[in-house]
């Protein structure tokens, strides 16, 4: 037992502020700052939560970051790939980038004649 | 299923102008879908515009204001589904072409070859491999995903998942095969996508 805690029976009452309200603190613990959630924890948290609503506002234009993160892992499946975790992370972006690089390479490909020719066909009226 | 014909009035001109318009510009992305899913050029693109045939045949169908590239996706989805069950698509791998178009920059450090990454996407199995596609690389968020493929959002994350590490193991352990019909692991794949399609898995309704 420590020297400077008092005995059982001269428990002081918690000391509560108002910007410490919920945690109570006794007199004898130091002075320490209320527990604050990892802030950058959070903002992952949240991107992970939310990045099929970013995905969707994006529309498919500008997707590459957001890809990105969802083929590093954080897919909100919360399963991490079992033994390869260190070489995912580094992999995984990397791969991402390529498929991503796979699909617009076809995106921007010119639109081929045959397309143009039914696409014309169709404004004729026809159906 | 007659509960679900809607009876719409005829669509103005105008419609049918915006309407065309639309269907227009989702071209590339059709195009760029239908390349992952079937693998050949030549193919995809046989699919796509059966895809715009349909598309416009069912225009009255289309809520105009929602998205029409998810619309006309879930109509090429379902006809490439009826065309695996004819044979006509079975994943082929032109590499020829993929050498042309694929290949990473020079300058990109580390560059992985995006021939490879074609190989090893087309082995996958096919409700994995389009739901990377539309996730990875489409930009959709997974509930329109879900939509898409006419499954529960949790799915579309599960298949995104596994398809993520499968991929991983292939790429990292260099199990990527030669050629996707001459392999085992993509025949087995296509065998499987087959099955899949015989049991009358995973077709969606095209109406939103």
């Amino acid at each position: 037992m420590s020297a400077a805690r008092p005995h059982r029976t001269g428990i002081p009452p918690l000391v509560r502020t108002n910007k410490e309200f919920a945690v109570g603190r006794y007199e004898w613990e130091p002075d320490v700052p209320a527990f604050v959630p990892n802030k950058r924890n959070n903002a992952e948290a949240d991107a992970h939560l939310q990045q099929g609503s970013v995905s969707r506002q994006l529309q498919g234009r500008n997707v590459e970051l957001v890809e990105a993160s969802i083929m590093a892992g954080a897919d909100g499946t919360g399963k991490p790939v079992k033994g390869k975790k260190q070489h995912t992370r580094k992999q995984g972006p990397e791969w991402a980038s390529g498929l991503k690089q796979l699909y617009d390479s076809v995106i921007e490909e010119p639109i081929p004649d045959a397309f143009k020719d039914l696409l014309a066909r169709l404004d004729d009226g026809k159906r | 299923m007659s509960n679900e014909q809607r009876v719409t009035p005829e669509r103005s001109a105008d419609e049918k102008r915006a309407f065309k318009r639309d269907l227009t510009e989702v071209v590339p992305h059709l195009r760029a879908f239908a390349r992952g899913l079937c693998g050949r050029p030549d193919m995809a693109d046989d699919l796509v515009q059966e895809t715009l045939l349909k598309a416009w045949a069912a225009q009255d169908r289309f809520e105009p204001g929602t998205s029409m590239r998810a619309w006309t996706f879930v109509i090429l989805r379902n006809a490439y589904l009826t065309d695996m069950r004819r044979n006509r698509f079975r994943g082929e791998y032109d590499e020829t072409a993929a050498e042309r178009i694929l290949t990473a920059p020079a300058a990109q450090e580390e560059p992985i070859h995006l021939s490879d990454m074609h190989r090893a996407l087309l082995t996958l199995p096919p409700e994995r491999r389009e739901a990377l596609l539309l996730v990875g690389a489409g930009g959709f968020s997974y509930e329109e995903a879900a939509q898409i493929c006419g499954c529960a959002v949790g799915t579309i994350k599960s298949r995104v998942g596994r398809a993520r590490a499968a991929l991983t193991v292939m790429i990292e352990e260099g199990s990527i095969p030669e050629r996707s019909i001459d392999d085992p692991a993509a025949h087995r794949a296509i065998l499987q996508e087959l099955d899949d399609v015989a049991s009358g898995k995973g077709i969606s309704i095209a109406t939103k």
